[in-house]
């Protein structure tokens, strides 16, 4: 086994148990985006490929009986939490992932966390969302909300680059931190491909967020390698301008982890190895009972437009 | 003899449910008027509070949530609609108050929020509200702010049954309505009264999931209806669709819509526009000659 990451054994993570949980993210967003362009994904499909380290950091922090409000491009932060490939392509498939509205899902969030702090629980909402989000009315309304209501809440504003096809300069929910600061929340900025910082800032707001009642700001700055949004029989593949996508190929998080994991000697090559192709073949296996095919990648266009329940057709 | 007004009523119910129920959580966004006061948790934006609300009943918390001005409350509600699909089922008392300016009481009635109450009398503010806090499950209940300061006219024993109920016997045709449509209902009756036309009128206070056995009940003795809907709304169309449905052996002429025109806070001025309306209608429906002016 790997180093753990933390001296608590109640909520340490391996770090190789960090890395299976990315491979798996990694192999089941190569799969939706797969099926996806051979169509047999209903809806659109927004695809966090690339934020791995991100989408693991985040729910590795989470304590059991936390509630998870994930945005629409936040499939694979459920995957991360638990969720099974199998239940998560089924649920890629029936399109209108999660949530509807960009944003619609903080105030519950808020809500969620308050019942929990009048219960007198100790678990917290973590309110994922993307930087397009954050520039709805509806974030600075729940964040007023959840300072009010001293609501546990954790917004998690995961900046892809993007707000839909616009590169996130040029729009304005980076400010958002700002807003959360100015209404008296500890934030923090991470780097959204470094897994073990996200974590551990996360880590680091949960427990504030615990002792001193309200609610907390992280933003996990990273990037989506996929298009915006992928549809069958959409040409949603804008093409990002080359030097960019080096660059993020770049700082790829699964790499970068591994290569930490390899030249601080915490792990062999084989285990890593094995590690991930256990995640894929998981993933394929899954991909295959439900959508009935070895391999989700052959075009057969529109033939099963929707996942079956019972599994594939062999 | 202090008979309690409409807001009082509410007040009352109000009052009343925080002491039965003091688990029950008040959340309110806008501003309700003299109606209530003491809501824990306030806020302005009505798209924040609602989900809150929701977040609170997906934790197993209900609350009772007021929520204004209409048109946001509208706005929020269907905003929130696909988040509430995937969270049924859904406990919680959806509190919203019209003022006539705004949405009218048919475009809250297809949400989807929960069952829909509309009451046009205090007893019924009252008895509605009381049944909705003492039931689980998920309701909308849609006040009438132009309706705040009327007294109870005719007592009716008051019943939290969540359906309609007759209002007035007639034989001749059968005028549907809801809050304040039912008072022009009542009006337009006794206008049609001293034309010899004698209106039955059903006050529908449930307008979501209808009560179309009290609705087809009525039309057995009256054969034609005619529904009242301020603005123009769903609500008119689905009750004539879903009572020709229910009763179409019985009808002698199609279900017709009074659409009444919205947009005035002034509930003698709403009085104004919608009875002379339906008395037009109602002639027009029977075949005798409208000429109101008489």
């Amino acid at each position: 086994m790997g180093a753990l990451l933390l001296n608590t054994p109640e909520d340490a993570i391996s770090l190789l148990e960090f890395y299976r949980r990315m491979a798996l993210l990694r192999a089941f967003e190569e799969a939706r985006l797969a099926l996806a362009r051979s169509g047999r994904l209903a809806g659109e499909q927004f695809l966090a490929l690339g934020q791995e380290a991100t989408a693991v950091g985040l729910t590795a922090a989470l304590a059991p009986g936390d509630r998870l409000f994930p945005s629409r491009r936040g499939l694979a932060l459920r995957v991360a939490a638990g969720l099974s490939p199998d239940e998560g392509l089924r649920e890629a498939g029936r399109g209108g992932l999660g949530h509807s509205t960009p944003a619609g899902h903080l105030p519950i969030a808020v809500g969620a966390a308050l019942a929990a702090r009048l219960a007198g629980e100790s678990r917290l909402s973590l309110a994922e969302f993307g930087d397009g989000a954050a520039e709805d009315g509806i974030l600075l309304e729940s964040l007023q909300l959840a300072v009010r209501w001293e609501s546990p809440v954790l917004f998690a504003c995961v900046n892809n680059g993007y707000a839909g096809t616009t590169p996130s300069p040029t729009r304005s929910g980076e400010a958002a931190i700002h807003a959360a600061r100015g209404l008296g929340l500890p934030v923090a900025r991470v780097d959204g491909q470094d897994g073990t910082a996200v974590l551990e800032a996360t880590r680091a707001l949960l427990d504030e967020i615990r002792s001193r009642r309200g609610p907390a700001f992280i933003e996990c700055a990273t990037y989506c390698v996929a298009p915006h949004v992928v549809a069958a029989g959409t040409s949603h593949s804008e093409e990002r301008p080359s030097p960019e996508l080096d660059f993020w190929r770049n700082r790829d998080p699964l790499r970068r982890f591994r290569s930490r994991l390899l030249q601080d000697e915490l792990a062999r090559e084989e285990t890593l190895d094995v590690l991930a192709e256990a995640a894929a073949a998981e993933v394929a296996e899954a991909a295959r009972r439900v959508y009935g095919a070895a391999d989700p990648s052959a075009s057969v266009a529109l033939t099963r437009a929707r996942p079956t329940d019972s599994g594939g057709d062999a | 003899m202090n008979r309690p007004d409409y807001a009082g009523a509410v007040r009352r119910a109000l009052q009343d449910a925080v002491e039965r129920r003091p688990e029950l959580l008040l959340l309110q966004a806008g501003d309700d008027g003299a109606a209530t006061g003491g809501a824990t948790f306030r806020a302005e934006g009505c798209a924040a509070v609602a989900g809150a609300a929701l977040g609170l009943a997906v934790a197993g918390r209900q609350s009772l949530v007021t929520l204004g001005p209409p048109v946001a409350a509208l706005a929020a509600l269907q905003r929130l609609a696909p988040e509430l699909e995937k969270a049924r089922p859904v406990s919680w008392i959806i509190r919203v108050l019209l003022d006539g300016t705004g949405p009218a009481v048919g475009q809250f009635a297809g949400l989807g929020v929960g069952r829909v109450l509309a009451p046009a009398t205090p007893a019924d503010a009252e008895a509605l509200l009381g049944r909705a806090v003492g039931e689980e499950g998920a309701w909308l209940y849609l006040e009438e702010r132009r309706l705040h300061p009327c007294q109870e006219k005719a007592p009716h024993p008051a019943t939290g049954r969540p359906g309609a109920i007759c209002r007035l016997a007639g034989s001749d045709v059968t005028l549907i309505a809801a809050g304040a449509m039912l008072v022009a209902a009542l009006r337009a009756a006794r206008v049609l009264s001293g034309r010899g036309i004698e209106a039955e009128v059903i006050d529908l206070r449930l307008i979501a999931p209808l009560d179309l056995e009290t609705l087809s009940r009525s039309l057995y003795r009256t054969h034609r209806a005619l529904v009242i809907d301020e603005g123009d709304t769903p609500l008119g169309p689905s009750v004539a669709a879903a009572l020709t449905e229910a009763a179409f052996d019985e009808l002698d002429a199609p279900i017709g819509v009074v659409r009444v025109a919205p947009g005035t806070a002034s509930l003698a001025e709403t009085l104004e526009r919608a009875v002379p309306a339906i008395v037009t209608q109602a002639c027009w429906l029977l075949g005798r000659p409208s000429n109101v002016a008489g």
